[in-house]
């Protein structure tokens, strides 16, 4: 479970999170969805620590993400710009973060999951696509098997293949009873794995709760629709 | 957590040492050293040459060094504060990575040259050891004046214009300044300010420092006087080796603060 209390995050004058307050169920799929610029971002990367809030308070199965670095070794997280230093070889960053955790984790687990990265392993960072940087991504997170997913715009980058590969991962691990924090602007396609929404404006949450029920809610069939109202 | 930082120090040692700048500025330096033996002749005036490398391009290269260095690690710090890792473990075992190379390269340009004439330096050895001192002291404030500029500014070429800018007010802006003071004050007395000025300044301190061991006639005048009188206590003389170390630490420490609280 992770709980965020009165979360504020400004860059200056410019205010991206208010008063955020909202938790993400264990064991279930929250999707995180609001227009460009309107925080998503910088809310996860609050959760990772990435981030340091203005003020509030962010707890992971109830340690504060302020005082601590170790839950981050639950987390399998997903960036929306994943950052490797550019001269490595691929191998090398999985090495090198197979290293850091003090190898917990078998070398070749990374590789194959959920994408097939072994054509990739003599390239250098710098030479990789797009959307290969982004399965490598992928890959670093779900390496060690952790308990939370935490991806931002996971598939924006990748083929139709790989990103239904990687939805349909998604469900596998949500069968798992994994915890997945997701954000996306892709309505359609999380649409029927989504158990918990939380729709973010110009950093105030407008709406946060299960899907089933804002859909009530707005009367509507559809994720896109509901949205779509809300908006209005 | 010890285990983590050595990790992430070899690391870095590593990355450095496949960079040929570093090499570069080894081969430079052995290259000066040896100049300055084969053509001045005299031990001790090599010496004094190599205060003038060590007082300017020892903080230049090192302030330089280190600000590239930290923009170009900002992909693997985001990447190692991703996972399970302390903000101040990947600070203190980048900062160490860095510190290791450039001291080493340091101490081994200056001692490979000094190492053939063995024997020509007998009686100054103790110069040597303080020369050396005060280059990695020197070393190593400015890879953490370095670190506090760029942690401070996100934007690369602003932060290599402010070190640079921090490199040239220390280096030769301040002395500059001292001497306009002395100049405009020379009524009042004025050797209580101009040593608070001095340790103000780590290259100002190393300066003093060396000279009055090596070549007193070179800090000129009164200022001379001054430091000659002060300096002649040995309280005085530990007192600016333990501030040196503490320009060390001060900015490290500060850095790491900064470091700590930065968003990526
Ligand atoms: N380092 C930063 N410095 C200043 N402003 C920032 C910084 N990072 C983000 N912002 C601003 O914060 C706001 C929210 O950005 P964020 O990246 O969280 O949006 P997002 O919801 O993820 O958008 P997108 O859907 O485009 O990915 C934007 O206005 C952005 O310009
Ligand atoms: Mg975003």
């Amino acid at each position: 479970m992770i709980t965020i209390d009165k979360l504020q995050k400004s860059y200056g004058k410019l205010q991206v999170l208010d008063n955020v307050n909202t938790s993400i169920r264990t064991g279930k799929v929250t999707v995180l969805i609001g227009p460009n610029g309107s925080g998503k971002s910088t809310l996860i990367k609050c959760i990772l620590g990435l981030v340091k809030p203005s003020s509030g308070d962010i707890k992971v199965n109830d340690v504060s993400v302020s005082s601590n670095y170790n839950y981050r070794k639950d987390i399998g997280y997903v960036p929306q710009y994943g950052h490797f230093p550019e001269n490595l070889l691929v191998k090398d960053v999985f090495n090198l973060v197979l290293n850091l955790r003090n190898g917990t984790g078998h070398p070749s687990y990374g590789i194959d999951k959920p994408f097939d990265l072994t054509t990739e392993l003599k390239k250098k960072i710098y030479s990789l696509s797009g959307g290969t940087r982004q399965k490598l991504s992928a890959n670093l997170a779900f390496m060690f098997n952790p308990q939370i997913y935490i991806c931002d715009e996971p598939t924006a980058g990748l083929d139709p293949i790989a990103a239904r590969t990687f939805k349909q991962y998604i469900q596998q691990m949500r069968e798992e009873d994994k915890t997945i924090l997701l954000s996306s602007h892709v309505l359609s396609e999380v649409e029927h794995f989504a158990d918990d929404i939380i729709f973010i404006c110009e950093g105030r949450l407008k709406y946060n709760g299960p899907l089933t029920e804002l859909k009530i809610q707005t009367n509507e069939s559809t994720l896109e629709d509901s949205i779509a109202k809300l908006m209005e | 957590m010890f285990k983590l930082i050595n990790k992430i120090t070899f690391y870095g040692i590593k990355d450095l040492l496949r960079s040929r700048w570093i090499i570069v500025y080894f081969i430079v330096l052995c290259m000066i050293t040896e100049g300055m033996f084969r053509f001045s002749g005299h031990s001790l005036k090599a010496l004094s040459g190599m205060v003038s490398v060590t007082i300017f391009l020892v903080p230049l290269i090192s302030i330089i060094f280190a600000t590239i260095y930290y923009y170009n690690s900002r992909n693997f710090i985001e990447l190692m504060l991703t996972q399970p890792i302390s903000r101040k473990s990947v600070y203190i075992g980048l900062v160490s990575g860095l510190s290791f190379s450039l001291s080493l390269c340091f101490i081994f340009a200056i001692s490979i040259p000094v190492l053939w004439r063995f024997s020509m330096l007998s009686g100054y050895w103790n110069i040597l050891f303080l020369l050396i001192f005060i280059g990695v002291m020197l070393t190593l404030t400015f890879i953490c004046l370095a670190f506090w500029v760029s942690i401070s500014n996100e934007d690369k070429g602003r932060g290599l214009g402010i070190s640079l800018l921090l490199w040239l007010t220390m280096a030769v802006v301040y002395d500059g300044l001292v001497l306009m003071v002395v100049i405009l004050f020379q009524d009042y007395p004025l050797e209580k300010p101009m040593i608070v000025l001095m340790f103000s300044n780590p290259i100002d301190l190393a300066r003093v420092l060396i000279l009055l061991k090596i070549d007193v006639s070179a800090l000129l005048g009164y200022t001379g006087a001054v430091f000659k009188s002060f300096f002649s206590s040995n309280f005085a003389q530990i007192t600016s080796l333990l501030s040196l170390v503490a320009w060390v630490l001060f900015p490290f420490y500060f850095s790491m603060k900064k470091f700590k609280k930065i968003d990526f």
